[in-house]
């Protein structure tokens, strides 16, 4: 994995030899980026699994990645999956090798998830190298058009109806979650469905009435029988800028009566809407770090990927990796009393 | 059919002909037999790689590669279970049973055969069940809801009466720890941290593929080690008439085989039903229905191998319908087709059968050539495989280890995979010596999470109600059907009930029995945790764990109590007696019985003791440098094996690794003490 390039291998062969091997990450920093990269190998660790759209579109976007790293290496991708990719980040910030060779992506919920209180989380967010967030898709929650349940939001604040969500730490759960806890919407949850395709399907043969976390994506792909039937009624919009491609649907935000909502409400989505984030370890030297965000910025404005992208169904909304930083430290700022209250919406 | 199917299948298997598409057919079929070969790696990783590749050809053509190489991993998984009883792949775990004995005997050609020609039938045929099928299955579908999930996961543990053979009681104990390990992780309900002992690891639960290395390789290497000897023994081998007898065996059994491939299509058709526990339900099946089998399957009956195969192979061409129906990947494989599904403008859905079946089809047709072509390819190999059977034991023993190591840790790449393949290889060692059935074991692990996730679901949903829907009702009928034949049989050939109990008597221990009292420890440890969970984490572990505890009880006291009574009265043992223990011990035995005790355990020790050294060289030096050491060190130490034979095997090993897994594969490999140490030696691959 941490294989080095041809002149660091040399480099290191020769320091061997005579025994000096402290000497090579010294030499290393003489370099330029250049040639730093040439001949070097760049491992994208993905927190998901090998068979998720999530991995399909970074495995899309490393593939195109090396011709903008200056000194064009190859990039290869491996998965490391486990705890809702918290795997991924621990062994981002703790064990990846922290010269510019491996970024590694996760969920932004993973990232915050230090914040929480969790433990097992062993992270700063605050100081990953953030290079960039290649998407967010536009999300809904949507209920079935037929049958005599609630057909908008209003009417779900007022009487009960079924929603699907996969495990508990999800972000469909917790969304979910958070319309019932802090808005008071009367949702039951059924929970436990085997990711989104399972609550998917649940949705369209009518064992549950409603569902949140459907993107955008999937309208057009998985529901899109459904939706252009009009057998199924999007009837909240979750994403922190409204969009009316989807005709007008009402914004979580409208729904915010007191200040302490919204201040949730904006918490979770914004947050939500960094998508996964892609980062490298903390502390990499200054010029890769530039060097990599450069390119990252450059790769997700290219034709080619953009029209992969598209056909792919992945809305690309690039977010750079100073923004991410940016809005991890503002995350970062809240009182622990804020994030107890997080914790209660989520249950 | 109708006509338009008709045009449909036509058109497709003409594109499909293109020459240009069937060689990429091949490529794949190539790549994925070569890794289906490599135990635990399977064909995922390499169909993720190349995925991003698939975009710019037709879609008939990424498929067909795509597909090649996913349909042929399953055809490439038998060859180390019937050579080493090392499972290829989750799938073919029941090909051990009898295909590794035919192997001792000396019949590996045959099995190997047999495998081949069975996983092709059984792949054709099940791609065309579902092709046929097709158009009827979206709606039919629609209503395979949560409770028939349930149902369905329910019938395929009722096997576990079947697999337990002689020993129920054991089996369901084994059934019942191995659905309470499927528990470990955080609950789909409450996402309550089960039994995770404070590591990220056990979060998402206990990953499949280090256990069924563990359970099923590790002991038939131990056995190896132990014995000494080649697989084979001195057993006479005839490569040639053993392939021709293996492929008439599936034409006399072909029925069998047809039967087999559709239980593989229609369970992989099935979404949430792990195509790992396919193999062992045909198996049962087979073990069910066929003449004279409860007498000779785990022994080296080929119609154990005809029956696992023929599922194992099947089981793509149904995981296919609910990926093209629904979207709803069927198989780990298929969700990464999903991703190639709409790059190239297709989505999944109605569509797939209506405007788009030719593409539809084209699949299918590239499942089924696939199986031929990945067959072919085998058979033209077979009779340098079935030599490998032949060779002293310290020849295969370091190298197939090796790779046994990383086919494990490539399920997460940590450190748990590793001790859970040695733990279970433990635990699956002493079980085979002591006659424990270990199916039962891996059907609980693998369905358990779906038991608890659908029977929660459809209480939650639907209460009572779920229970009366007449899917669930018949699946329901013949699971207890499966679960209470063999009782029934057994009590009936005894005379009565009564007479089943006459065998009790006073008490007798034995060392032996410590396991049934570790089984019993590990159950109320478990429990013990258990009870401080909030209510919804905790009821089904607790319901599951009382009941294997009481099995195990009972299991204690039948072996504790009978003891004595059986060996009193040896020798007057009626004929129904004689008929019901007539029933083989569902698993295979160990062959040391010519050793004594002591050089068994003292053999065994120095074999785990290798596997520790394994794991200790890896943290300190890194898995790759530890490959060369591990074989040299072995291949010299247990035999003065020459430098002549020692060297090239450790170095051409250590090359196939380094550059399969750092250029092909890469892994995420965890930090060694050595580059913790020397930064700079971090150039080599795994440091």
């Amino acid at each position: 994995m941490k294989i080095t390039t041809s002149a660091a291998r040399r480099l290191a062969v020769s320091c061997l030899a005579v025994g000096c091997w402290a000497f090579g990450p010294a030499a290393a920093k003489a370099e330029s980026v250049a040639d730093f990269y040439d001949g070097e190998t760049v491992t994208l660790v993905s927190g998901f699994s090998a068979s998720g759209e999530n991995d399909t579109y970074f495995r899309l976007w490393g593939a195109n990645l090396g011709s903008f790293i200056p000194g064009n290496p190859t990039v290869l991708n491996t998965n490391l999956t486990g705890a809702g990719t918290l795997i991924a980040a621990n062994y981002m910030y703790n064990q990846a090798e922290a010269d510019g060779t491996s970024m590694g992506m996760f969920t932004v919920e993973a990232a915050i998830e230090p914040l929480l209180g969790n433990q097992a989380a062993q992270f700063d967010p605050t100081k990953f190298s953030w290079i960039g967030s290649i998407s967010r898709d536009e999300q809904f929650c949507a209920v079935k058009a037929e049958g005599d349940g609630p057909k908008t939001f209003d009417e779900i604040l007022k009487n009960e109806v079924l929603f699907g969500t996969s495990a508990p730490a999800s972000d469909t759960y917790r969304q979910t979650a958070i319309l019932k806890n802090v808005l008071g919407a009367k949702i039951k949850l059924v929970s436990g469905y085997h990711g989104m395709p399972g609550v998917l399907l649940a949705l369209e043969r009518g064992e549950v009435n409603g569902a949140c976390g459907i993107t955008s994506g999937a309208l057009e792909t998985n529901l899109a029988a459904e939706y252009k039937a009009g057998k199924l009624k999007l009837v909240l919009q979750t994403s922190g800028d409204p969009t009316k491609e989807f005709g007008d649907v009402p914004s979580v935000f409208d729904y915010a009566k007191t200040d302490d909502q919204r201040e949730l409400l904006k918490f979770f989505f914004n947050s939500m809407a960094m998508g996964r984030p892609i980062t490298a370890p903390p502390a990499i030297p200054a010029d890769r770090l530039e060097a990599l965000r450069t390119a990252f910025m450059k790769s997700v404005q290219d034709e080619k990927f953009l029209s992969d992208a598209k056909r792919l169904h992945v809305e690309v909304k690039p977010l750079s990796g100073e923004q991410i930083e940016q809005r991890m430290q503002e995350i970062a700022n809240h009182s622990p009393e804020f994030f107890e209250r997080v914790k209660e919406a989520y249950k | 059919m109708d006509m338009s199917m008709l045009d449909a299948a036509t058109t497709a298997l003409l594109t499909i002909l293109d020459p240009s598409r069937l060689l990429l057919l091949a490529v794949g079929v190539v790549m994925g037999l070569s890794l289906g070969v490599l135990p635990g790696i399977g064909g995922l990783a390499a169909t993720a790689l190349l995925l991003p590749f698939t975009f710019t050809m037709d879609p008939h053509a990424a498929f067909a590669l795509l597909l090649g190489l996913g349909a042929a991993t399953a055809t490439g998984d038998p060859i180390p279970a019937i050579l080493f009883g090392v499972p290829g792949g989750a799938g073919s775990a029941a090909t051990v049973l009898d295909g590794y004995p035919m192997a001792k005997r000396g019949e590996a050609g045959r099995a190997l055969s047999a495998a081949y020609m069975s996983s092709m039938i059984g792949g054709v045929f099940g791609a065309m069940l579902m092709g046929l099928t097709l158009p009827l299955l979206r709606p039919l579908m629609l209503f395979i809801g949560s409770p028939e999930l349930l149902a369905f996961s329910c019938l395929g543990l009722s096997m576990v009466a079947v697999l337990s053979g002689n020993a129920p009681l054991r089996g369901l104990t084994a059934a019942g720890l191995g659905l309470m390990i499927s528990m470990i992780g955080a609950d789909p309900q409450t996402g309550t941290l089960r039994w995770t002992m404070g590591s990220l690891y056990l979060w998402e639960g206990l990953p499949l593929i280090p256990a069924i290395l563990g359970l099923f390789a590790i002991p038939e290497l131990a056995d190896l080690a132990i014995s000494r000897t080649s697989i084979a023994g001195g057993a006479p081998f005839d490569a040639k008439a053993g392939m021709r007898e293996g492929a008439m065996d599936c034409f006399r059994n072909f029925w069998l085989v047809v039967r087999c491939s559709w239980i593989g299509s229609t369970l992989g058709a099935v979404p949430g039903i792990g195509g790992s526990v396919i193999d062992w339900v045909a198996y049962g099946h087979a073990l069910r229905t066929e003449k004279g089998a409860e007498q000779t399957f785990g022994s080296g009956d080929v119609r154990g191998v005809i029956a696992s195969e023929a599922s194992n192979n099947s089981r793509e061409g149904g995981a296919l319908v609910p990926t093209v129906a629904f979207g709803i990947p069927g198989s780990a494989g298929m969700a990464i087709l999903l991703g190639a599904f709409l790059m190239h403008g297709l989505v999944p859905g109605p569509d797939m059968l209506s405007v788009n079946l030719s593409v539809t089809y084209s699949m299918v047709w590239s499942i089924a050539i696939a199986n031929i072509l990945g067959a072919g390819i085998c058979y033209l190999l077979s009779g340098q495989f079935a030599k490998l059977a032949q060779l002293r034991y310290t020849l295969i023993l370091p190298s197939v280890l090796s790779i046994i190591f990383i086919g494990a840790f490539q399920g997460s790449q940590q450190w748990g995979d590793l001790y859970t393949m040695m733990i279970f290889g433990l635990v699956g060692w002493t079980m085979k010596m002591l006659k424990w059935p270990r199916p039962p074991l891996i059907l609980g692990l693998v369905l358990g999470a779906s038991v608890e996730r659908y029977l929660f679901i459809s209480i939650e949903r639907y209460g009572i109600e779920w229970f009366s829907r007449p899917i669930v009702l018949v699946l329901f009928g013949f699971a207890a059907l499966g679960l209470l034949r063999p009782l029934i049989r057994d009590a009936r050939a005894h005379g009565s009930w009564r007479n089943m109990l006459a065998d009790y008597g006073r008490p007798a221990f034995r060392a032996t029995d410590l396991f049934n009292l570790l089984f019993i420890a590990v159950l109320v440890l478990m429990l013990y945790e258990a009870a401080g969970w909030n209510f919804k984490a905790k009821i089904i572990p607790m319901v599951v764990g009382i009941s294997a505890l009481i099995f195990a009880v009972l299991s204690l006291v039948n072996q504790v109590c009978r003891r004595l009574e059986r060996e009193r009265r040896h020798g007057l043992a009626d004929d129904a007696k004689a008929n019901v223990s007539r029933k083989i011990h569902m698993d295979l035995a160990s062959d040391t019985a010519h050793l004594t005790r002591k050089q068994v355990f003292t053999r065994a020790a120095s074999f785990f003791g290798w596997l520790t050294g394994f794991l200790v060289s890896m943290s300190i030096i890194g898995l790759v440098p530890t490959v060369p050491l591990f074989i040299a060190g072995y291949m010299r130490t247990e035999a003065r094996e020459p430098w002549r034979i020692v060297l090239p095997m450790a170095i051409g090993m250590t090359v196939f690794i380094a550059a399969l897994f750092n250029y092909f594969l890469p892994m995420a490999w965890p930090p060694t003490f050595l580059g913790h140490w020397f930064p700079a030696l971090k150039v080599i691959p795994s440091v």
